[in-house]
């Protein structure tokens, strides 16, 4: 009878910490793409983002989201990993536009990278070449909806699939270093034994 | 004994302060920066080989791409290029919307360059404020191209469509709500004695030094020298319209910001001659088919004023169907590199970046 | 003044090999690469073309030949003037304008890094935009960018419901070349 009392608790209690966990995120100001010019009026008073509870803030150490905004040139992934490294799970990556998808408009250029799935887990995809700010609140409203339901769990592919994407970004960027312990972390947070 | 040591300071890529992505490498003693290096090309996709495998008329939707606040100088500097080699000649009216789009869109990245200006010195009013101005102008785009940020309107031969019913009221309004909202902005900003205070002395530009080191633009209209694209070597319609060209003879960060204002007043008025103007008549001249055509061979060299600066495009087709070669030239290349080096030499660290976004040095046109 | 004198008036002392005349203000003319830095000085002292607006580079790989053309601008009289030079391909370098005209600095230094052309004089000629980049110079046109692609990316696997229900191949589902008629 005690255990199921303590069950339930639990249960309960995450039901209310999703709750508010997606209705105060902060989203990590870093303009990545050419799709980087639509987000000042998505956070100004016209179409006012903050009335969701996302909030731009500029260290990765304290961001939940990365927001690719478009393509990124080869020189640009090597710094976008490590500041996905740097921020604390959970963490969620939200593509924006084509390019993150299959390359977009500069499919066949030597320099931009094709697919971004390959190199960081991605939550949800945004549509669009760019995406008005009216595709961007329904694409963000989606992934709350998903914090919300407990489904938006790609940060921890990061950690069990490690190998494969430390492999895809040698492959394109040659061996760099990262500061992060990938291996440490994830026994932190339960995802590997 | 104190012993003075330099220090090397790194502003990347992902920083408020740096106006789009771009890194500076600062060599600093204290607060004072002693030497700059600026490190671009985070944006790099290679557009000019990407324009050699695209036939002519599929570069349109790419051509654009390259200047993000104000892609429209893109689109009507490929579209000259295109008719000096084919010597083609566009109908009155076109020339009219062309300059029309042109000044709309010169007046949306002047909004959105105070709003970082000031945005640096502390006052966030103001990008809510001009941002959400700005969002007026991209709906008149949505209306008349459908879509807010690149257009692909202006084509080789003309524009795409004509105007839809009721856009040059709509087009008057908006000039009108813009014009009333130009004095609450002088009275947040530019009689703000915390922004002169700031702003006013710094990073000054003289005038031979500005010609020396290839200034172009607003920035060079801020040290006195009245000297823009429209009126010497004029294009489009422009030589059928009356406008002045604003000069101020500080060359510091205050008369950049204060340039940028004057403009906006007088490409309003440019609009509000252009819509009174306009002949009626075609607006997309005849064009082969453009699966198949080839532009004769030749070489040439196109300017426009863009709202950073001076903006060519050289040109040369060897009469195929696609471009042999494009060679851009963005604005950027001189404000945001040796001149934006050159300025922050001597500068505190508290303004490098209000001078980076005075000089509004635009990264993917330098990095292309 | 029209842009047909100053062209005579630089006839009297250099070699000018063609001249392409588009209007009266706006010319391009072809001369010798011995005689670059001289032609610049004149222009720059005795004929007020102060501004150098842009430094442009084709590659010409069926001649062996680089082009370079240096448009000049002059505020006082609003002409524009392009001026070319043809240099080997093999041996690619040529002397730096950097101290006649100041923007050269960057303009040279970007089509270095894109085009493999030595500018001997410039100081600065460390990468700008391809740091971390090992291939050859891309702006040629012996480099086949496509080919590179496919080299080093993975396209996405596109296999959806409605082709495997119809019993579509995936294969046929990718777009090939389609043959421009």
């Amino acid at each position: 009878m005690s255990n199921k009392k303590i069950v339930d608790q639990k249960a309960a209690w995450n039901h209310v910490y999703r709750r508010l966990n997606k209705r105060s995120l902060w989203m990590l100001h870093y303009c990545t793409g050419c799709g980087a010019v639509e987000l000042p009026p998505t956070m100004t008073s016209r179409w006012d983002m903050s009335r969701f509870g996302v909030a731009p803030m500029v260290t990765p150490r304290q961001a939940d989201i990365l927001l690719i905004t478009g393509y990124l040139a080869k020189k640009s992934l090597k710094r976008v990993i490590l500041t996905y490294e740097q921020m604390q799970s959970p963490k969620w990556v939200v593509g924006f536009g084509s390019c993150t998808i299959n390359g977009g408009m500069y499919w066949d250029s030597y320099s931009t990278i094709k697919q971004l799935s390959e190199y960081i887990p991605v939550d949800i995809y945004i549509a669009g070449c760019m995406p008005q700010p009216e595709a961007i609140i329904h694409g963000f409203n989606v992934l709350l909806d998903k914090i919300n339901n407990g489904t938006a769990n790609a940060w921890k592919d990061y950690y069990i699939n490690y190998k494969k994407y430390r492999e895809n970004q040698v492959k394109v960027l040659g061996e760099f270093v990262t500061n992060t312990d990938i291996e440490k972390e994830a026994r932190y947070y339960g995802v590997v034994k | 004994m104190s012993e003075k040591r330099e220090y090397t300071l790194y502003i990347g890529p992902n920083h408020p302060g740096i106006e789009g992505n771009y890194a500076l490498r600062l060599s600093l003693e204290g607060d004072i920066i002693k030497k700059c290096n600026t490190e671009g090309g985070f944006l790099h996709r290679g557009f000019e080989k990407l324009m050699e495998q695209r036939l002519w008329i599929q570069n349109i939707a790419i051509v654009c791409r390259i200047c993000v606040p104000d892609p429209d100088p893109n689109e009507n500097n490929y579209a000259r290029c295109i008719e000096a080699l084919s010597g083609m000649e566009i109908p009155e009216r076109a020339k009219f919307i062309r300059s029309l789009v042109l000044e709309l869109s010169r007046i949306g990245s002047h909004l959105f360059t105070l709003g970082g200006i000031a945005a640096t010195t502390g006052i966030y009013t103001m990008p809510n404020w001009s941002i959400a101005a700005r969002d007026r102008i991209l709906e008149l785009f949505e209306a008349l191209t459908g879509g807010r940020v690149y257009h692909l309107y202006t084509v080789p031969g003309g524009v795409r469509r004509d105007l839809p019913n009721g856009f040059k009221d709509k087009v008057l309004k908006t000039m009108d709500y813009i014009e009333a909202r130009l004095p609450e902005y002088d009275s947040l900003v530019f009689e703000n004695p915390v922004f002169v205070q700031r702003t006013r002395g710094t990073a000054v530009i003289s005038k031979e030094t500005a010609l020396e080191w290839g200034v172009t633009g607003p920035n060079l209209r801020a040290c006195g020298i009245a000297e823009d694209v429209r009126k010497n070597q004029t294009y489009e319609a422009y030589d059928q319209i009356d406008f002045n060209i604003p000069t101020f003879d500080g060359g510091d960060c205050y008369d950049r910001a204060r340039i940028r204002r004057a403009e906006i007043a007088e490409s309003i008025n440019i609009v509000r001659q252009l819509i009174n103007k306009m002949p009626e008549g075609p607006v997309w001249a005849k064009i082969p088919n453009p699966l198949k055509w080839k532009v004769p061979a030749g070489e040439v060299f196109i300017r426009t004023e863009s709202s950073k600066g001076e903006y060519g495009y050289y040109m040369v087709s060897d009469g195929g169907r696609k471009p042999y070669r494009v060679n851009v030239k963005g604005a950027s290349m001189t404000h945001g590199t040796f001149v934006l080096e050159n300025m922050l030499k001597g500068a505190r660290i508290e303004d490098a970046s209000l001078i980076m976004f005075s000089l509004d040095a635009c990264p993917p046109e330098i990095d292309r | 003044m029209k842009v047909s004198e100053i062209i005579y008036e630089i006839k009297k002392h250099f070699d000018v090999l063609s001249i392409d005349e588009k209007n009266e203000k706006y010319a391009q003319i072809e001369i010798n690469e011995k005689d670059l830095r001289n032609v610049l000085l004149h222009c720059k002292h005795n004929m007020n073309f102060i501004h150098l607006s842009a430094i442009s580079s084709v590659d010409y790989i069926k001649d062996n030949k680089f082009s370079l053309v240096y448009n000049l601008f002059s505020y006082k009289e609003s002409i524009l003037l392009g001026i070319k030079i043809l240099i080997n391909r093999e041996k690619a370098e040529i002397a730096t304008i950097n101290d006649i005209y100041h923007p050269a600095i960057f303009f040279e230094r970007d089509i270095h890094e894109m085009l493999g052309i030595n500018f001997i004089g410039n100081n600065h000629l460390e990468k700008f935009i391809l740091d971390e980049w090992d291939g050859p110079p891309p702006m040629r046109k012996d480099f086949d960018t496509l080919e590179y692609v496919n080299d080093t990316f993975d396209w996405y696997e596109y296999d959806p419901e409605w082709a495997k229900k119809l019993g579509i191949k995936k294969e046929d589902l990718a777009g090939e070349e389609m043959e421009i008629l």
